[in-house]
């Protein structure tokens, strides 16, 4: 029996990152995981970043994550998404070579001297107690056990997964990959009550097969920028991607075969992503639509594979076949991997507090799919805060919860557990109320300090944040100071099409030699969005006064006989934490809030 | 109130007054074990184990050998007004007897229910939204008929539906915008700046006229005022005290008695009405010190501010040229002029063709009454039988209604300037679609929350996602 702080379970985006943030603010933590060189594989599409996710990985990076860093390492296309639209809504993407980034991920984590990894299965939680039970560690397959006070579950699509292709069903958490299945029943017997979800991966083709000829190109940015504020160049050779459509040939060998369909035979129940449809879904639900596209994107710069996005599918072998070869520029394609569909076990996010720890069980927390979320992003985000707040679980300090106007991550988080989704739940910049104060630019001046306080961010980390900030800081001193023709350069740089750069050509005391393009960036949208701001920030402080109206820990919602009985089912069982949260949770009115606010301001 | 849902509560619902039928009404979990304990149900079963949806036929007894006629009808909750148990009990609308039942019911463990009481029980039940439950307390506080009309049209949710259909177009306008934000590298068509556009012009368009159309229900609470105008002397002040049966003001042969705007509360057929006596304009008797210029200014605005002018002049002193020296009334006022004093004038066909070239008036005399009741039936036919409160087109909005509308079309407005002049591209679409939630953000408060879920759902509708 070997004892530790802190066992993460799985070594995917949200695995890794709980483990980092752990065994970076220096708890014993072990990674348990069922293949050591499936750490920080990427399942699905060889990509990180993308609008609302792109901000999620900047903000792991600001709290001093590490997906950013992989990212970084890994990627052979980068590109900012939404350049022709407002710097708010602009985020970074970036084709990652696989290799390379389960690599980064490997290497970064064994550089923690405070972790462990593990192979192994994990069929069982363990626990002692009466009443509530707290988590003492982990029972493996072979026999194993590790102790901790504190384990986070990062199962993704392993707990229970099927997968299916056509009418064909296998147990299997990925492709080639089993399944872990006694888990579930290990958290029913917790008292945990599980849900299912599916989701879907289109298949790969070889690149030699594709005809590039008449393909539409697609090339990352020049120069690219890179996810984390600590990388300073991207030195490696991108490579383009390549887009295609599908056609009317395409859905009508769709449309013949819709039959064979794992999710319109009745084989699969469960709900998928309806931002992520497999073709068949979007054959059937848009008749109309003649076409649709498909981006064609190599996993690297030494595998052949290209991943076909667009166009995931659980169909048999066979219409796999005839659909891809149907596609311009895949005529004569070879499928290296056939696409299919999962199906596997998540805990629905009622059960859950906004600490990501599991009501039910003392110290057991959850993060990634297995709350209900699809993407990396969203998962590593979890893993990361469900890292800290494991550590600070047992060490018995205070737990760390983002608000909505802090982060993207803060809006998820309290998105999962006001509003347990009915589908993967995959972020948006729609999501979130403060979107012009929730920005890639400035998530380090958000999060970085908080990140220090944590112990996650280093002193080189900090250092480089003070340096940033600093130069920001006095160039923003300057702009507001510095006048021409009457103007000060803040209100120059309202004006629709000026810069900075401009500016600089006509007065010759603003020296912007030595100042990095980030911060200049950073500087025209806050001078940019100035007026807006202001405005969003009156709209925060009405917010956090309704977050501060806390409701006592102590309180018996059964008892609050003047709410009606849905709302007092509802609040017993969701337990927010203050009154603004209790308002977001679904099925609560505005009339319930009222009643619940007098039952508060009661002495 | 909030805070004590639990009681029994107990209030007269029937009108004040004496009427046919006496109301009282009880909610609470102990409503029908303490109506159960003054009524007597013919036959089985009794109130206090009565099914909802029943009504009983039985008697009341008030004290030992005194027993009146009653039915009581039962609703238990959760199906009913309060989401409690309601029980009624109907009777005698006596106000002594009902008064008596409620001090037995206070005695025997209810408590009289607080003005709005079961509304606001419903309400905190969530049985109702709040547009609806103003519509409630407007209703019982209706003072004349123009106003139950308004509150009714609140109650059956009209400003309700109105507002829902302007959310809904900026539910869809929110979802196009969203989309263009979070699905750009993906194959949804980019919102062409025209057709924003065009949404948002009407849209702006639409709440401005409903704004401007729409009528301050507070307004229509302050009953109709009705100003007496005229020369000094013309007899004015004894006009509103025949009219009001009080002696409310003060009236001499003195020219300029009257200085402060006198009002008294006159009941019409149609409502309520306030009648306003003041200090007497145009002529050129009486004192012409400080105070007296004072009075004919509260005199002129009391007469801009009326909901009806009355034109008083004395028909036997030159009343054409009295008339005339009042000037014309304000714009879009309604008037009615009558000619006092009608007693000192017997000849009958001066007096018609006196009437007729002071335009339509009416002979009164405040003196023996001629004419008063021809001139009370004017004065409800202008007021209420005419709609002239307004409530008939606009909608009746509350300051808090107003206020939010007036919110949405501000943030409408300025999506409008966001957008810019570019018909192909929307350069700041983040900044429209910012406006465009805080509009919807204002309607919410109206109408209850848009969840960003919504917005999804309609962007997945529309849109094919997903690469």
């Amino acid at each position: 029996m070997t004892a530790y702080e802190v066992i993460v379970v799985g070594g995917g985006h949200a695995g890794a990152e709980a483990a980092w943030a752990s065994a970076r603010c220096g708890c014993a933590t072990a990674l348990v995981t069922m293949d050591i060189q499936a750490l920080g594989r990427m399942s699905c599409n060889p990509a990180i970043g993308g609008l609302g996710k792109g901000q999620i990985v900047r903000e792991i990076d600001a709290l001093g994550g590490m997906m950013a860093l992989a990212a970084d390492a890994g990627g052979i296309q980068f590109r900012i998404l939404n350049r022709s639209k407002g710097p708010a809504v602009r985020a970074p993407r970036a084709q990652e070579d696989r290799v390379l980034y389960a690599r980064a991920v490997r290497d970064l984590l064994a550089g923690l001297p405070a972790l462990r990894i593990v192979e192994g299965t994990v069929e069982e939680v363990l626990v002692t107690g009466s009443g509530r039970p707290a988590v003492a560690g982990v029972r493996l397959a072979d026999g194993r056990e590790l102790r901790a006070a504190a384990v986070i579950l990062t199962t993704g699509t392993f707990l229970s997964g099927l997968l299916h292709r056509g009418p064909q069903t296998t147990p299997g958490g990925r492709i080639d990959e089993p399944a872990a299945g006694r888990l579930s029943d290990c958290l029913r017997r917790l008292g945990l009550t599980l849900g299912r979800l599916k989701t879907g991966t289109p298949p790969r083709v070889h690149r030699d097969s594709i005809d590039d000829r008449d393909l539409q190109v697609q090339t990352g940015d020049e120069p690219p920028v890179p996810f984390s504020f600590l990388t300073t160049a991207l030195p490696q050779p991108q490579v383009p991607c390549w887009i295609t459509h599908t056609n009317e040939r395409t859905h009508q060998i769709i449309r013949d075969n819709i039959h064979r369909a794992p999710m319109y035979s009745g084989q699969i129940r469960s709900r998928g992503p309806r931002y992520c449809p497999s073709i068949e879904d979007k054959v059937v639900r848009f008749p109309d639509k003649t076409s649709h596209q498909i981006f064609l994107e190599p996993e690297g710069y030494d595998t052949p594979a290209v991943y076909c996005n667009g166009i995931p599918t659980s169909l048999p072998i066979d219409v796999q076949e005839a659909m891809v070869r149907s596609i311009r520029g895949l005529e004569r394609a070879e499928i290296l991997q056939w696409g299919y569909a999962v199906e596997y076990d998540w805990i629905p996010t009622d059960q859950l507090t906004a600490t990501l720890e599991i009501k039910a069980v003392d110290g057991l927390f959850a993060a990634g799919q297995i709350n209900g979320t699809s993407g990396y992003e969203e998962a590593a985000g979890q893993g990361l805060i469900a890292g800290i707040n494991a550590v600070a679980s047992v060490r018995r300090s205070e737990p760390l919860v983002l608000g909505r106007d802090e982060a993207y991550i803060g809006v998820m988080i309290d998105d999962l557990v006001t509003r347990p989704p009915d589908e993967p739940y995959r972020m948006f910049t729609s999501r979130a109320e403060y979107r012009l104060h929730l920005r890639c630019d400035n998530a380090d001046r958000r999060l970085t300090p908080l990140g220090r306080r944590l112990g996650l961010v280093d002193d080189a980390r900090w250092a480089a944040f003070q340096a940033r900030r600093a130069c920001l800081e006095s160039l923003e001193t300057r702009l507001q100071t510095t006048r021409l023709e009457g103007r000060t350069l803040v209100e120059w740089l309202q004006r629709p099409g000026t810069t900075l750069q401009e500016l600089a050509t006509r007065v010759p005391d603003l020296d912007l030699r030595g100042v990095p393009a980030g911060v200049i960036e950073a500087v025209e949208i806050q001078a940019r969005y100035a007026g807006y701001l202001t405005r969003e920030l009156a709209a925060i402080e009405r917010f956090r006064r309704m977050e501060s109206c806390i409701i006592p820990a102590s309180l018996d919602f059964g008892t609050l006989t003047g709410l009606r009985f849905e709302a007092r089912e509802k609040l017993a069982r969701f337990r927010p934490r203050s009154l603004g949260q209790a308002a977001r949770i679904s099925g609560i009115s505005h009339a319930d809030i009222t009643t619940l606010a007098l039952y508060i301001r009661q002495p | 109130m909030y805070d004590r849902v639990q009681d029994t509560i107990v209030a007269v619902s029937s009108p004040p007054g004496a009427s046919a039928r006496g109301i009282l009404r009880l909610s609470g979990s102990r409503a029908a074990e303490l109506a159960g304990m003054l009524f007597v149900s013919r036959e089985p079963p009794p109130l206090s184990a009565a099914p909802g949806y029943t009504r009983l036929f039985g008697s009341v007894h008030i004290e030992a050998g005194m027993r009146l006629p009653a039915e009581a009808y039962v609703f238990r909750g959760p199906a009913s007004y309060t989401r409690q148990d309601i029980v009624e009990l109907h009777t005698v609308g006596s106000p002594v007897l009902l008064a008596m039942l409620t001090d037995r019911l206070v005695a025997a463990g209810a408590r009289p229910a607080e003005p709005g009481e079961f509304t606001a029980r419903a309400f905190l039940a969530g049985a109702m939204d709040l547009t609806r439950v103003e519509g409630v307390a407007a209703v019982i506080h209706a003072h004349s008929d123009a106003q139950l009309r308004a509150a009714r049209s609140l109650l059956e949710g009209r400003l309700g539906r109105i507002a829902a259909g302007f959310r809904e177009r900026l539910s869809d306008l929110s979802a196009t915008l969203e989309a263009a934000i979070d699905f750009a590298d993906e194959a949804v068509d980019a919102p062409l700046g025209r057709n924003v556009a065009a949404v948002l012009e009407s849209m702006e368009r639409e709440l401005a006229q409903l704004l401007d159309r729409a009528v301050a229900a507070e307004r229509l609470d302050d009953r109709p005022r009705v100003v007496l105008t005229g020369p000094p002397n013309a007899g004015k002040s004894t006009l509103l005290n025949q009219l009001t049966g009080q002696d409310r003001a003060i009236a001499s042969d003195q020219a300029g008695t009257t200085r402060d705007v006198l009002t008294a509360v006159l009941m019409l057929p149609g409502g309520e009405i306030v009648l306003c006596d003041t200090a007497g304009l145009g002529g050129s008797e009486g004192p012409d010190d400080e105070p007296a210029r004072l009075a004919r200014r509260a005199a002129l605005d009391c007469v801009s501010s009326a909901d009806l002018i009355i034109r008083v002049a004395d028909i036997a002193d030159r009343p054409l040229e009295a008339l005339t020296a009042l000037g014309a009334a304000p714009p879009g006022a309604r008037v009615l002029t009558v000619l006092n004093k009608s007693d000192r004038m017997q000849d009958g066909a001066e007096r018609v063709a006196l009437c007729a070239r002071a335009g339509e008036a009416l002979p009164v005399s405040a003196l023996t009454g001629e004419g008063l009741d021809e001139l009370r039936a004017r004065m409800d036919a202008v007021l209420f039988r005419e709609g002239a409160t307004g409530a008939r087109d606009g909608l009746a909005l509350y300051a808090r209604h107003r206020r939010a509308l007036a919110e949405a079309l501000d943030a409408v407005r300025r999506a409008r300037e966001a957008l810019g002049p570019d018909q192909l591209e929307i350069r700041h679409v983040e900044l429209v679609a910012l406006e465009v939630r805080e509009a919807l953000r204002s309607l919410s408060l109206l109408l209850g929350e848009v969840t960003t879920e919504d917005i999804l759902g309609r962007i997945f509708a529309r849109f094919c996602i997903g690469k």
